[in-house]
């Protein structure tokens, strides 16, 4: 009798096992008991209180990266858009770190995942924004490219929420499709980074921006996308994450860094 | 103890990388299926159930010692 795996295990714990495991389950003490001990240690951690996927990853990449971007304030900033400045900034980010580090690992799949992405525009013009000129810049540029993003989206919101006659699904379809690519891209670097609500959010945007860029020039199928849009108080979403940047984005770099103290654990 | 399984939490968390938190956060405490958490990450359903194979292996690693060490 072949016995369930480790991962057979976790699937049954999630409640994702399989029609075998679950059979294996019933005729087997010994995987019962192993599924019992995974059980306890996973249902205590419940208990406990939720780990933050983001505040303090993203606290150890800024401790991290930091160096490497002062050294960087003295190179010349090649002239690019900001998705392409902005892959290139992780690039140089994770390529001196040992391969099978966490976060090189976390950023070389991200730059491959956002570098495959842009290979796939090539042509379309980049948003401008302005040089990078410090390495707390670099953060803020980054910051206010996204705050930009942001208001972008919710402008194109809050022009479907109020729909006068004068909006064309045509329109905003193309507008949508603007901000879609850009969209795609934060998605993954807040997944990447660990940075939960933000995912969220920009997940639920992209679906509106795909529903979007898809409609046909059809008041029906408008009026659906306008309903599900308020039926997910995506607008309150967005506003509640621009704060949340332009909080970061105006934060002295000072008080960034006392916030990491407490997290020396090695990366 | 609990103490103790905050802190092993903690250790266990610091020891995942950034998609193994994020995929185990999402699917056990925010009970997200597997398929939502591999759009959100922007992984397969393969590369999503590994990184929450890795990270519940991670944890249990840090905790089951201290759970089988209290009286």
């Amino acid at each position: 009798m072949r016995h369930s795996s480790e991962e057979d295990l976790i699937l049954a714990y999630f409640e994702e096992a399989s029609d075998r495991t679950l059979e294996h389950l019933r005729a087997c003490g010994l995987c019962r008991r192993e599924l019992e001990r995974l059980r306890e240690v996973m249902d205590a951690t419940r208990s406990l209180a939720v780990p933050d996927p983001g505040a303090d990853y993203g606290r150890r990449v800024w401790r991290r990266l930091e160096p490497r971007l002062r050294a960087e304030e003295t190179a010349p900033v090649p002239e690019a858009g900001l998705l392409e400045r902005l892959v290139e900034w992780w690039r140089r980010a994770g390529a001196g770190w040992a391969p099978g580090r966490q976060l090189g690992w976390a950023l070389a799949t991200l730059v491959l995942v956002a570098g495959a992405f842009l290979f796939g525009r090539l042509g379309a013009p980049a948003p401008a924004v302005p040089q990078v000129a410090t390495s707390a810049g670099t953060e803020r540029v980054l910051l206010v490219a996204l705050g930009v993003h942001l208001e972008r989206s919710r402008v194109l919101l809050r022009e479907l929420d109020n729909g006068g006659s004068e909006i064309t699904a045509a329109k905003l379809a193309s507008r949508a499709d603007r901000l879609l690519d850009d969209n795609r891209l934060y998605r993954l670097a807040a997944g990447a980074a660990g940075e939960k609500s933000a995912a969220l959010a920009l997940a639920e945007l992209e679906r509106v921006l795909v529903d979007l860029s898809h409609l046909d020039p059809d008041d029906a199928a408008l009026a659906d996308v306008r309903q599900r849009q308020r039926r997910r108080g995506l607008l309150w979403k967005l506003e509640v994450l621009a704060t949340t940047v332009e909080d970061r984005r105006d934060a002295p770099w000072a008080s960034r860094e006392a916030i990491g103290d407490d997290h020396e654990t090695s990366i | 103890m609990r103490h103790d399984l905050n802190r092993g939490l903690s250790r266990a968390m610091g020891d995942l990388s950034a998609l193994e938190r994020s995929a185990f956060v999402l699917r056990h405490f925010e009970q997200r299926s597997l398929a939502e958490i591999g759009e959100l990450l922007g992984l397969g359903t393969s590369a999503t159930k590994h990184a929450v194979f890795r990270a519940v292996r991670k944890v249990r690693h840090h905790l089951q010692p201290l759970m089988e060490a209290s009286p």
